[in-house]
């Protein structure tokens, strides 16, 4: 009984331990934009760029923060607590820096549609929900696709 | 009845393991997977009334007596005929499946349709559907000193006060349009100290028409927050964004005694430019100007037709993440002041300012400094320096903090000694902390000392400062 009580506390501490969740990057297909560099995407995420090249709007589109894909890029990008991930957009709202919050959406079959009718937007999704119809496509990161090795978000 | 429990388990685990099996087996379609389900359902409650009947006439012959018997052979009757109806129509509750599964379906696409009209055209709008967001900020503070600051403030050395209420409004008019107000609430003392008259301002702080052109070009038209030093365009009056309980010395608002301005009407562009190594943000205003003394403001008219002009360069190098800095500098020419004897020149003000900022994870690191250069055309040149250093690092849910605040204004400067309100050389040291006690509280408890033109001051005080 011991022994088994020991290796569920082992294996408990193993699978507890910081696993980051497999994140699509999927914009419109009317994006030209179809491989984009971790660091491009980190200025993206940071608001410091909010334009696409061709003059769409950049529109910022996530899941809750509960779930694994926005936990992940807090983690990964952001490099702050949770807990402030509102703090840091209202801020930015605040100072004018940005004209709205970003979209931060439940299901992720609205996040696919909203994809798919808003030319400039750029949504973070798990791989599996990604929709195969619909009007979306997902971006090469550092020249990877999601299921590559090298992906950064894997 | 519990006595049936055990063999219906066995069934139920039975029937899961092998439509289990089954499934992994082999892929079959939905309809031939339905029908299985069905078929083994059947076959499993014909097994279950007959045990339900063989138990039933055993229990009835041995342990009942008669009216207990005739309830229970009806409850138990019931019982079976709805079973029996179950059994008669395995179809109705692939039907009840069915039909949910449609309603899901249909609102799904309900939801569909609403977000593509909303979204439709590229302009994040349709009629009617206009979205205004409205945050705000509130604090409560309590305070001890041990003396007075400034000989013209006039009240006990502990008091609780309440801090600004304010309003915060924002709303996109299309995707490259947006409109911006802030209004704030102040409980004050009055004017008339003595009478305590008008003790609550109605400011509106901030109210202007956004329209961002792209990354390089965003304009702003109305009442804004001038682009000086880091502070005024970053914080301002959120105070729950503050670490500390107050904002600095120097930055403080020009209608409490501060020597810098920090909102004008008038027009500003802004702009960011991602460089190689390094982002690039620029800020330039065109507004009324100060009015003939600290408090008046401009934001119908201007008493003269001397623009105030206002330029800031904020740089981010990329190879120190969370750093910012870079210079700004303020223009104007203060219009003379008719009804005060020492005020009859104009005064020509330029402000020079500088930042360097490190926020990154549990650090925060902000210093400003100022100089403030008032020339009377005349032959007087009066200059005021000042600045403070703020040293924050979050500890989990804590964050103790230390800031130190100095001024030093011109003994003879006639815009600031000809004032109403106190302009007094400052040397302040503050150390505190601050507690997230929720998402949008914080709790704040510090103490400073400060001299104040030659006078010793400590003040303890506590604030909980909130946003909703």
């Amino acid at each position: 009984m011991r022994l088994i009580l020991i290796t569920a506390f082992v294996l408990g501490i193993c699978f507890t331990k910081n696993t980051y969740a497999s994140i699509a990057v999927v914009v419109n297909k009317s994006n030209p934009v179809t491989d984009i560099s971790y660091s491009e995407l980190k200025i993206i995420l940071e608001a410091r760029k909010q334009y696409w090249d061709n003059g769409e709007k950049i529109t910022l589109i996530f899941k809750p923060i509960t779930s694994n894909e926005t936990r992940t890029l807090i983690d990964m990008v952001y490099k702050i607590k949770y807990e402030e991930f509102d703090k840091y957009w209202f801020l930015r709202v605040y100072n004018n820096k940005i004209m709205e919050f970003p979209k931060i959406l439940n299901s992720a079959g609205t996040i696919n549609i909203l994809v798919s009718e808003i030319p400039g937007a750029i949504a973070f999704i798990g791989v599996d929900e990604v929709s195969k119809r619909g009007n979306i496509k997902v971006l090469r990161v550092n020249g990877k696709m999601p299921d590559e090795d090298g992906y950064p978000f894997k | 009845m519990t006595r049936f429990l055990n063999p219906i388990a066995i069934v139920i685990i039975t029937l899961l393991l092998l439509t289990t099996k089954c499934l992994n087996a082999q892929e079959i379609s939905e309809k031939e997977y339905l029908r299985l389900k069905n078929r083994l359902k059947t076959e499993f409650m014909q097994k279950l009334k007959e045990e339900i009947k063989k138990e039933l006439i055993e229990e009835l012959k041995t342990e009942s007596p008669s009216s207990q018997r005739k309830s229970k052979v009806e409850e138990i009757k019931s019982n079976y005929d709805i079973k029996q109806a179950q059994i008669n129509d395995p179809r109705k509750e692939t039907e009840d499946i069915m039909e949910e599964e449609a309603i899901k379906t249909a609102e799904q696409k309900e939801d569909i349709e609403l977000n593509k009209a909303r979204y439709k055209l590229g302009e994040g709008l349709t009629f009617g559907e206009q979205l205004l967001v409205i945050r705000g900020f509130g604090n409560v503070n309590a305070r001890y000193r041990d003396n007075n600051i400034g000989e013209g403030f006039d009240s006990g050395n502990n008091f609780f006060s309440l801090g600004e209420f304010d309003l915060f409004m924002t709303s996109k008019l299309s995707n490259r349009i947006s409109f911006l107000n802030e209004t704030v609430f102040e409980f004050d003392r009055g004017e008339d100290t003595e009478e305590r008259s008008e003790p609550i301002e109605i400011d509106i702080e901030r109210l202007l028409i956004h329209y961002d052109v792209n990354n390089l070009l965003k304009i702003e038209i109305g009442k804004f927050f001038l682009p000086i030093g880091y502070w005024i365009p970053t914080y301002n009056h959120g105070v729950w964004f503050y670490t500390t309980m107050d904002r600095p010395d120097i930055v403080n608002f020009q209608d409490k005694g501060g020597p810098i301005p920090t909102h004008d009407t008038g027009i500003k562009v802004a702009g960011s430019a991602l460089l190689e190594g390094f982002d690039l943000n620029y800020a330039c205003a065109i507004t009324n100007g100060r009015g003939v003394n600290t408090t008046q403001r401009q934001n119908f008219d201007d008493i003269n037709d001397k623009k105030a002009v206002s330029f800031q360069i904020d740089v981010q190098p990329h190879i120190f993440e969370g750093v910012r800095l870079g210079p700004s500098v303020y223009y104007d020419v203060i219009p003379e002041d008719e009804d005060n004897p020492k005020r009859e020149n104009e005064i020509r003000e330029i402000i020079y300012g500088g930042h360097i900022v490190y926020t990154i994870k549990n650090i925060e690191l902000l210093s400003e400094v100022f100089e403030i250069n008032h020339d009377e055309f005349s032959g007087g040149v009066f200059n005021t320096f000042g600045g403070y250093a703020q040293f924050a690092y979050t500890i989990d849910k804590f964050k103790p903090y230390y800031r130190y605040d100095y001024i030093d204004y011109s003994n003879d400067d006639p815009f600031y000694r000809n004032s109403e309100l106190d302009f007094l050389d400052t040397k302040k040291h503050t150390i505190g902390l601050r507690y997230e006690l929720s998402h949008f509280n914080a709790l704040k408890l510090e103490y400073s000392h400060g001299v104040f033109d030659d006078k010793d001051v400590n003040i303890i005080g506590f604030q909980t400062a909130f946003s909703f």
